[in-house]
Parts: structure tokens; sequence; C-alpha cells
């Protein structure tokens, strides 16, 4: 009887795991394409996003109706990203998801490996390959060279990454440049080290700092960084040999190794009195919470600044944002320029690229370079990062339609690099 | 006596029925979204996604059978293929970057076994430390590189592509272990070990020897696995065989392997549990399910399996 007890409870046990399990499956069946994007008709996007179809409910459904005629190609396109949370990461996974949906195509995001190896990211598009997909939105470089070998039809446009791998001479995919199906990159921020640098030197001297210090991420991993300290460091010291009060940068730069800041940092020898830490790591994230704790503890200077990169859109964070607060700069990519690459892969998958498409070049992003309250203002209330409400655009999805060659046969690639690069800035979202 | 066979065979069964599970609810439902796990491209996708695993697990089931487990695994797969990579750049062939794998590999794995006994601590801890002591070389070797990636030029990996090859090795590396294990007494006393280790030091076992050669025999799988591993995609990271350990942990409990060893222990476990991992992986986002979720439904499935094979008064895991 005992045996048989025992037999029947570890039969309710397997049952209720299978049913557990055949629920979940069920339960998931979706399609994986609308749960990233929302739909086109103005439903909220999902990931909590409140956008609608990129603003353009009405109108978008005569020309979606043109997108998925009999003479539009569709498929699924897979965003292949490190990011997984946060407002960019909101953004981007609404935009694509409602641009693919009024293009007529499935979006999927498929998750990078943390640490961008190559053999990680092609198990991760391995895994999610299914044979409708036509497109992919890299924001990695590893292993990308071995994705474009085991899909040679699949299209790729680089976003939101140096892909260095790629354009550097000696980049371990370098030979992706010659790769047809390879489309171009939209890079994250400045793609030039030096520019970067130079970029955060000037608002340095601008805000009257005497004694700051830098903070980077491993050069291995981040080279740009190394190079934006060198620029900057160049720039600082060619605005001191003819300062009065000359700007003093306290010892080299400190390597983050991927972890917080640590708290000791402030302990260390001219770090208690510094005005502004410059970090060209992502300092929301990484500086921002130790310069916080430091404060309330009391080691280091209770009006020290940060000038940064990277972006949450967190109550707290942006309230500790503007001209006299922590965060006095941050530097991030216009979100609107996550419009090339999906013009560069529809073009590609619909055969109608631009006539004056010559090659896979590489450019810097629309730089958002909010440093002043009213400009953190702005952001809050008139950008989509916010709340991910794409009808805030700087252009509207009914506008960026004019880029993509099924809708407007003139298009040229010309345009849509200036529109996606240096038309973009903060003072869009002011107006 | 057919109720008694069944609770003697219960792990097995559950093995076995999971991925019998697995095939048929995939290939009936991948049909269903107009895709098939059966065509030459999904076959492929299969074998490149179970191999590394299936060669790690192969050589662990020594380690587990003994009742131990050895957390360095991702970081020798990480550094091996580095190794891989840089001799075979300098050399223009991976014969001299095997040489020099196996001796590393061998070196670790001696050290991993014997600690353990000799300094009378958990063999786990030794494999730490050298999980610690190879993330440290990781870093200082792609620090001075100047990269994250490192990429194999001149050498022709493409036959680590093959899906016939990977099949193939795997086979082998599969016989020869399977034989070891079953009709050594490399294996019979691994086994032994783990199942009562007082009892066979008492038979005349000498516990640091037959504990030492299990590490040995996963040493050289691992070696084998960094090939295919680095082969892939002729490149390596300072992030390759992160997590890797973890795999193959699941991959072996999948596949019913008792984690504290013993008699019960089989090489077939790795071979079942890396091929039903890898179906999961495969054939869930065929079917639709997120990629997020996936995760999620291989824990359910994973947790289904332990509460089956579990012990039932103890309740821990499978024995």
């Amino acid at each position: 009887m005992k045996k048989r007890n025992s037999f029947l409870k570890r039969f309710a046990a397997v049952a209720t795991a299978v049913t557990l399990a055949a629920g979940t499956l069920a339960g998931c069946g979706g399609d994986g394409g609308k749960e990233a994007g929302g739909d086109a008709a103005g439903a909220p996007a999902d990931e909590g996003s409140t956008a609608d179809a990129a603003g353009t409910t009405a109108d978008v459904g005569g020309d979606a109706a043109d997108a998925s005629g009999a003479d539009t190609k569709g498929g699924k396109i897979l965003l292949l990203t490190t990011l997984n949370s946060g407002g960019q990461y909101e953004f981007y996974n609404a935009f694509f998801g409602n641009a693919c949906d009024d293009l007529g195509y499935d979006f999927e995001i498929v998750y990078a490996d943390t640490f961008n190896d190559p053999d990680g990211n092609l198990t991760a598009v391995r895994n999610s390959y299914t044979s409708d997909v036509v497109g992919l939105i890299a924001t990695v470089d590893g292993g990308i060279n071995a994705i474009m070998e085991e899909y040679p039809d699949l299209y790729v446009a680089g976003f939101y990454g140096d892909l260095d791998a790629v354009y550097e001479e000696d980049g371990v995919a370098h030979e992706v440049l010659s790769n047809d199906h390879f489309l171009g990159t939209m890079g994250d921020n400045y793609v030039s080290g030096v520019e970067l640098g130079e970029a955060y030197a000037e608002e340095v001297i601008a805000r009257g700092y005497k004694k700051i210090s830098t903070i980077i991420f491993p050069p291995y991993a981040y080279p740009k960084h190394t190079t934006a300290d060198a620029a900057f460091r160049a720039k600082i010291e060619e605005y001191n040999s003819s300062a009065d009060e000359k700007i003093e940068i306290v010892g080299d730069a400190t390597v983050l190794e991927f972890k917080p800041l640590d708290e000791s940092y402030f302990l260390e020898e001219g770090h208690g009195d510094l005005d502004a830490i410059v970090g060209f790591c992502a300092g929301i994230s990484f500086i921002y919470p130790s310069v916080v704790s430091a404060k309330a503890g009391g080691t280091c200077a209770p009006d020290m600044q940060l000038v940064t990169g990277g972006y949450e859109s967190e109550a707290d964070i942006f309230a500790d944002c503007g001209d006299d607060k922590t965060i006095v700069s941050i530097t991030i990519s216009a979100p609107e320029s996550a419009l090339f690459p999906i013009v560069m892969l529809d073009n590609a998958i619909q055969g109608k690229q631009f006539a004056d498409y010559a090659g896979p070049e590489r450019y810097t992003s629309g730089i958002l370079a909010i440093n002043s309250t009213e400009k953190f203002q702005a952001i809050m209330t008139n950008s989509p990062l916010w709340e991910t409400d794409l009808s805030k655009m700087m252009i509207s999805w009914e506008d960026m339609k004019q880029y993509f060659t099924r809708y407007n046969a003139s298009a040229t690639y010309a345009d849509l690099v200036k529109a996606t690069t240096t038309d973009l800035s903060v003072e869009g979202y002011m107006n | 006596m057919e109720r008694k066979w069944i609770k003697e065979h219960v792990s097995d069964l559950a093995a076995f029925g999971g991925l019998l599970l697995c095939i048929i609810f995939f290939t009936i439902t991948t049909q269903l979204k107009g895709e098939s796990i059966w065509s030459a491209a999904k076959l492929s996708a299969l074998m490149a996604d179970v191999i590394v695993t299936a060669l790690m697990s192969v050589g662990a089931v020594f380690i587990y059978s003994l009742g131990n487990m050895d957390v360095s695994i991702g970081k020798q797969i990480g550094l091996y293929s580095t190794v891989l990579v840089l001799v075979g750049n300098k050399t223009g062939s991976l014969i001299p970057a095997v040489v020099i794998c196996l001796v590393i590999a061998v070196a670790i794995g001696v050290i991993n076994g014997a600690s353990g006994e000799i300094l009378h601590m958990y063999a786990v801890i030794s494999s730490v430390v050298f999980s610690m002591i190879l993330s440290g070389v990781s870093t200082i070797i792609y620090s001075n590189i100047g990269s994250r990636n490192i990429a194999l030029r001149g050498v022709d990996t493409s036959c680590f592509k093959s899906p016939v090859v990977m099949l193939g090795v795997l086979a082998a590396e599969t016989l020869i272990i399977g034989y070891f294990f079953n009709y050594t007494k490399f294996g019979k006393y691994a086994k032994a070990i783990g199942a009562n280790k007082t009892a066979a030091e008492q038979c005349g076992v000498n516990i640091v020897k037959y504990k030492v050669i299990p590490y040995v025999f996963l040493a050289c799988t691992l070696v084998v696995a960094s090939l295919f591993q680095m082969g892939y995609t002729a490149a390596a990271s300072d992030s390759t065989g992160v997590g890797f350990e973890m795999n193959v942990m699941v991959a072996l409990i999948l596949g019913g392997m008792p984690l504290n060893g013993g008699m019960k222990s089989k090489v077939l476990c790795a071979i079942i549990g890396s091929f039903t991992f890898a179906l999961l992986d495969i054939g869930l986002p065929i079917i639709g399910i997120p990629t997020r979720l996936t995760f999620m439904v291989k824990a359910v499935i994973f947790l289904a399996v332990v509460l089956i094979t579990c012990r039932k008064k103890t309740g821990i895991l499978p024995r």
C-alpha cells in the first residue's frame, strides 16, 4: 500500500510537471515578432512601451497594405543585441518592432553573448534562425564573419556598436567589408575616439573645472576609450598652454573591468576634491552610483560632477541631472539613428538599393549632447526615450518613409546618412 | 517484477523518454510552423549546437561518477581555444597547439584529481581555484593582445564545421570513453569510489591514482572539445567557454546521471542529455517561443527531470 502511494505520488508529480511544461509551451506559442514590437495599428508595444505604431496609426494603414503587396518580400528581421533593459532597449525594441510590422516583416530580438564571444553570438543567431529570416541588425561584431558565412543569403546591417572587428584593417572580421550582403554601420555615439575625447575636453573647459580625473573601460575591450582619453589629454594640454588657470588631470585613466567604480577610489590621493570625473565608459551605470555614495559618505567634494555617456530612464537619476547637479553632461546616440539599418536592410531585401550606395561605410550616429538643465528636461518631456513614445521622434515614421526606395524611388543614400547623423541633435527635442 | 524494473530504471526511462518526447514533439510542431528539425540545415545546426557540450560531457562522466565535479571546465576550454589560435597563428599548424594544450590539460587534471584526496578537501575546491587562475590568465593574455577576440589565420578549420566529422569524432570519443568506463578498472574503480569510497579503499583501490585518472580522461576530451569550439568560428575570445561547466552539469542531469556518482553512472547519459538540451535550443525558437522564454521552458523541463529522478526519501539529486 505504501509502495502504491509512493508510486501515485511520483506519478502525480510527473503529471504536474508535464502539465506545467505544456502550459508554458502553449502560453508562449505566440508570434515572437509581434511580441517584441506591438502592432502597427496603434496598440501599445510590449515591454512597457506606451508607443503606438510610430505615431502614424491612420496613415500607416494604407502604406502597410502597399508594403505587404504582391511585389514586396517579407520575412523576419533579427536584432542581435547585448541590450536587455533600459530606455534605449525599450525604444529600439518598439521602433524596430513597429517598423518591421509596418513594412511587412516579423521582428525578433536575439540576445547576443554578453562578452561578444564569436561562438556565443553565432549560437544565439543559429538558435533563433528560421527559414524566413532575411535580415540581421547586429550591435556586436563577435562572430559576424562566421554568421555571414553560415547564412550567406542573410543581409546584415551594423548598429549601436563600432564593429571594429569589421572596420579595422587587422580586425578579425575584416573580410565582411567585402561581402555585398553587409550594408554598413550606424555606430553608437562617436565612432572616432579622438572626436569623443575632444568633445569631452571642450565640455570640461567650458565648465571651468580645474581638477578632474578620467575613467575608461579596458583597452582590449574598448580601444576607443584609450584613444579618447589620449585625445582628451592632448586637448586639455593645448588649453593649459595658454590658460592662466590650468586644468589638472589627476593621474592616468582609471580602468574599470566592467565593475562599478569602487568607493575607495575617492580615498586615493587627489580624488577627494575633484571638480569632476570624466567617464568615457557608461558612467551612468558604472560611476554615478559610487559618486552618489561617496557624496553621502563625505569622501568626495559635495559639488563634484560627472561628464559621461549612457542613459537610464529613471526619475531618480534624472532628478540629479542638470547644471548644478551631479550628472552635468551625458552624450548618447539619437534614437532616430535606428532608421539607418532598417532602411538599408529593407532596400536590400526588396532588391531596390540606393543608386548612390557605394559600399558599407560606418558613421557616427546623430549625437545627443545633453549638457544643460533644459536639455535634460527636453529629453524627459519631448523625446521618445523617456516613455518609449514613438510619436515624439524628431522625424515621424511617416516622414521616415521617404528614405525607403520602396516608397520613394528617388531616395538617396546621402540623404539617409544625413538624416540619421548630422541632422539629429538634442535641439530637435527643444522646439 | 515489472514495477521493480521500472523503479530501478526510472531515471533511464525519464532520460530516454525525455529525448524521445522532444524528438516527437518537435517533429510534429515544427511541421506546423512550416519548418522541420529533420532538414539538413537544422540537423547541421543541431550538431553544431551539441558537439562541444557532448564532447565535454562524455569526458565529465568519469568525474561525475566519482561524485566530483569540475567547475574549471569552461575556463579550460577558453584557455585551450586561445592557445590553439595563438600557437596556430605562430606555427601555421594546430598540432603543436594541441600538444601544448594536452600538456596543460593533463597537468591541471592531475592537480585537480590529486589535491582533493591528498589535501583532504572537496575536489571541487581545486577546480574553483583553477577557474580563478585561468580567468586571470585569460585577462592577462587578452590585455596584452589588446583585443577581446583573436582569429586563427592561415589554418584551414573547415573540417570542424562538418556535421559528419562532428558525428564521427563524437562517436569515436564515446566509444573510447565508454570502453574505458565500462570495461576497464579505470571506470569500474571510479564508479566504486563514487559509490562508496571507504569500501573501495578497503578493497585495495588506490584512491589517489584512480581519482587522478578520470581527470586525465576529462583533460583529453576538453582539448578535443576546444578544437571544435575554436574551429567552428576559427576564433577565440576572453569569454570563450564561460558557463560551459553548467552546460555539462545540465546535460548530464537531463541524461539521468546521478550527481553523486556511483555504479549507475553511464556514458550514454552525456549523449542523451546533450542532444536533449540541443534539441530544446533548436526546436523551441522554431515553434515560436521567444528567445527570452526558452530559458524558462528549459528550466521547467530540467526541474521535471530532477523531480522524476530524485531520491524519494532524501529528495536530493539523482542517485
